[in-house]
């Protein structure tokens, strides 16, 4: 769902308001590198693909209906359950080893020996064209979310423009400062789930010992290292 | 027609909405109001042409998301004074009023219009950059 018209026109109203003599056209066009900035840096808008896999075959292209692939998250395989985005994964899905050295095509490592289903997991940023308005095409959660510190990124951008009425290097440096401050916190939140106080990292649980001597070798054992 | 495709699509003003407004209002400004006219109505869209060309230099972004009409391309240009929509925000009209009757004036050659010229253009360009302009040459320098 994309940018809603009263979120918009909200950050606008205070884009006027702080930036004397700014054009509608100007902000606008500011704007869109605003949010690929921010979307890019973060990583923060991510989609679901579900992508259907036939044996033997490795390559498959990916599409998104709205902004840019950027980035490759993961690839869970479903099995034959159709993937639902967003849904819970089966009980038996795993994880499938996968690149993207082109944008836009998935590159399974272990060619798939039935048919089935894939969730594949990309990074998405704005593209071009805008609607007809001149708004970047992004997610409806952006701006509610997000809009102080895209706003920030905003009056940074332009206040940084020489030969202007609003030019303020000053202020223009503080307003990217803050920006940048907030497309970590976003990185951060995506990373996390949007949790709050969640761990946001656990031990690799291919490398956990479950024994109570937590793997060291007894004394005198086989694996006993000696040097 | 044109003003429910400009930009967001929402309602601009009507204040300075086409090239006759801009000529009439700048009429005023030139105290030329009665006819035969000083200024003639070519010699004023001419004028506007040229503040326009003048306003993309230093203002790009108030052209480059123009919606063209087909055949259309650059900077919008007027052949006479009849009643066409100029394209402009509206926080920018006022400039490019300015802007056109400045042109107007520099053709003059008397100490008066000299200085009226450059305050106009002072006003043009500080509404547009909020920079100040090269001063204008005076009489007999």
């Amino acid at each position: 769902m994309a940018i809603q018209k009263h979120d918009f026109e909200q950050l606008m109203t205070q884009a006027r308001v702080k930036l004397v003599g700014a054009s509608d056209a100007g902000l606008k066009g500011e704007l869109f590198d605003v949010f690929s900035e921010f979307l890019n840096d973060s990583s923060a808008w991510t989609q679901d693909l579900p992508v259907a896999y036939q044996p033997q075959k490795q390559d498959y292209p990916l599409f998104v209906s709205e902004g840019q692939i950027i980035r490759l998250n993961g690839v869970f395989d479903w099995g034959t359950t159709v993937p639902v985005p967003g849904g819970p994964p089966p009980a038996n899905s795993v994880p499938v080893p996968a690149l993207m050295p082109d944008i836009g095509t998935l590159i399974v490592k272990n060619p798939p020996q039935a048919s089935g289903y894939f969730l594949v997991t990309v990074t998405t940023n704005v593209a071009l064209p805008t609607d007809r308005n001149m708004v970047p095409v992004a997610p409806d959660w952006l701006l509610p979310v997000w809009h102080v510190g895209l706003l920030d990124g905003l009056l940074g951008k332009m206040m940084t423009q020489p030969n202007k009425t609003y030019s303020n290097s000053t202020q223009g440096a503080y307003h990217l400062k803050r920006f940048r401050d907030a497309i970590s916190r976003a990185r951060v939140s995506k990373l996390r789930a949007n949790t709050l106080g969640a761990q946001a990292w656990r031990f690799p649980q291919q490398f956990r010992t479950v024994s109570q001597q937590s793997g060291v070798p007894a004394i005198g054992s086989a694996s006993e290292r000696s040097f | 027609m044109l003003r429910g495709l400009l930009f967001l699509g929402w309602l601009m003003s009507s204040a300075l909405e086409t090239i006759t407004d801009y000529i009439n209002d700048g009429r005023t400004l030139l105290q030329d109001t009665i006819a035969p006219y000083r200024y003639d109505d070519p010699s004023l869209v001419t004028a506007m042409n040229v503040t326009l060309l003048e306003g993309r230099r230093i203002r790009p972004d108030l052209f480059v998301y123009r919606r063209c009409k087909p055949n259309e391309r650059g900077v919008q240009s007027f052949q006479a004074n009849d009643g066409t929509i100029l394209e402009m925000e509206e926080q920018f009209r006022l400039a490019f009023l300015h802007g056109m009757v400045a042109h107007a004036l520099e053709r003059d050659q008397e100490d008066i219009q000299d200085a009226r010229a450059a305050t106009f253009m002072k006003i043009f360009n500080g509404i547009l950059t909020g920079a100040q302009p090269m001063p204008a040459a005076t009489a007999g320098t």
